[in-house]
Parts: structure tokens; C-alpha cells; sequence
């Protein structure tokens, strides 16, 4: 994205939605079969451990993403590459 | 190498699963009028194969104090699977899910044109219409309205295929 773009695009942006604006609703379309809510209940385990924030190599499923569940975050952005190398 | 300042985590996606990943932003309040008050825009990320998995790294450009409202999708065979999450510090909290779900179909046997999407000045949509095959976005054609005097977009679709559609919006 150019700098100009990347200026324009801040321009009429207040901010990432975030914690207070939780009166979204999302309108879906219907597949063949949606699945609401939690995700697979067949392929969970009952002892399943909730992910910690400190665990940073704990390897999260997305099968196993429910309400509760945290990915851990580190900080850094996504790496630029300088042309000629592959990553 | 140079890293963009922002936040990174990973999910794994099992064999048959796809998952993609939106963040929501608000509108300037002076702007309510006229665009969407919310749009989604898809995170970037990069990716690695771990044996029978596909190991996902999702990056955010801009961390919020009080949090970065996320939609992760995962595609499987015939579903979807959406869940709510909060980028808030070093972590991503799963959230409750929305109470309230929409559906349209958008199967058709004749190839359609779907929807007016209405865009911001940066053409940032509320909507997005994913091929729940591939997970990528299905790019809209813009035009412009000239009795309305507005960007729109409309997305062609394929017949005898399903879309995945998400719209954002306030209940």
C-alpha cells in the first residue's frame, strides 16, 4: 500500500472496533450446513487445557477455538522482505 | 530486514480447514451519515506447513488500547465456523458469540450480480463475500451511481456454487 493510499485510508477511520462495541451483529449467509456458535464439539475433548497467554508455544487449533479460549500475541508486525529474497 | 510495528499470533488449522481472520473498524463519527459505520478488512498473514497442518500467523498493523475486534473464520467441508475475538494486550480472547444471526442464500443456477455494497471514501465495505473453497475474497466490480452520487460495488457469482456473505452492523 503507498503512502498516499496508507493516508487516505487513516482519514476516515476513527478506530479499530474494539471492547466497547460489542453491539455487532454479524449477517451470515447460509451454507449447506452452518455451524453455530462454539465449533466442533465432536472434536473436543473434555479434558481439553484452555490456552494460557505465557504459553507462547502452545499450539492453538482453529477446531478447538470456543469462548474462553486465548491466543497468546507477541509484538512485530509482519516482516518486509527486500526483493530478491523469499521467505 | 525492516518489521512493521503491530502484533502477530498464530492459529493451526487441521487438514480440511481454512481459516481467515477480519478485523472491524468504526467509521469516523462525522461520516455515520453518509458510509458504514463499520467495515471489515482481512488481516494479513503468512504461513507454514507442520506436517498434516497449516500453521497461520495473523498480523496486526495497528494494536488498540482497548482492543481490536476480530471475526475469525474457519472454512471445513460444507460449514463455516465464525467466532468473535479481542486482540487486548498480549493476548486474543474468544468472545461471546453473536446472539443473533442473518442467513441469505446466495446459491443460484444462473450466474448473479450480488448486492450494492456501499463503500467508504477509502473503499473500506462492510461486507465481504468469501469463495468457501479457496477462503478468498470475491473482488466487487465498482461503479459509479450517478443519481446517488456514491461508489458501489457489486460482486459477480458464479451458478450451482455457494458463497460465504458477513455483514457487520449494529444490532
Amino acid at each position: 500500500m503507498s503512502d498516499k493510499t496508507m493516508t487516505e485510508s487513516k482519514k476516515y477511520r476513527e478506530a479499530p472496533a474494539g471492547i466497547n462495541d460489542t453491539n455487532l451483529e454479524i449477517v451470515g449467509c447460509e451454507m449447506n450446513q452452518i455451524f453455530k456458535g462454539e465449533g466442533e464439539k465432536a472434536t473436543r475433548k473434555n479434558s481439553e487445557t484452555k490456552a494460557k497467554p505465557t504459553q507462547r508455544d502452545m499450539v492453538i487449533y482453529s477446531n478447538q477455538l470456543k469462548e474462553g479460549v486465548s491466543i497468546p500475541v507477541v509484538d512485530g508486525g509482519k516482516p518486509q522482505t527486500r526483493s530478491g529474497e523469499s521467505r | 530486514m525492516d518489521a512493521i510495528q503491530g502484533k502477530h499470533f498464530s492459529i493451526t488449522d487441521p487438514e480440511g480447514i481454512k481459516t481467515v481472520i477480519y478485523e472491524v473498524y468504526k467509521t469516523k463519527k462525522e461520516y455515520w451519515d453518509e458510509y458504514p459505520k463499520y467495515t471489515v478488512e482481512r488481516l494479513e498473514h503468512t504461513e507454514e506447513i507442520v506436517g498434516k497442518y497449516n500453521k497461520k500467523t495473523f498480523y496486526v498493523e495497528d494494536p488498540q488500547k482497548n482492543g481490536n475486534q476480530l471475526v475469525i473464520l474457519s472454512f471445513g467441508q460444507d460449514k463455516v465456523i465464525i467466532n468473535n475475538g479481542i486482540l487486548l494486550g498480549d493476548e486474543v480472547k474468544i468472545t461471546k458469540t453473536p446472539t443473533s444471526f442473518k442467513f441469505d442464500t446466495i446459491y443460484s443456477e444462473e450466474p448473479i450480480e450480488y448486492k450494492e455494497f456501499q463503500y467508504t471514501p477509502n473503499l473500506k465495505r462492510q461486507i465481504s463475500i468469501i469463495d468457501p473453497e479457496t477462503t478468498e475474497e470475491i473482488k466487487p466490480m465498482l461503479y459509479f451511481d450517478e443519481k446517488t452520487n456514491e461508489v458501489k460495488g457489486k460482486c459477480k457469482l458464479k451458478p450451482y456454487k455457494s458463497y460465504f456473505a458477513f455483514e457487520i452492523r449494529e444490532k
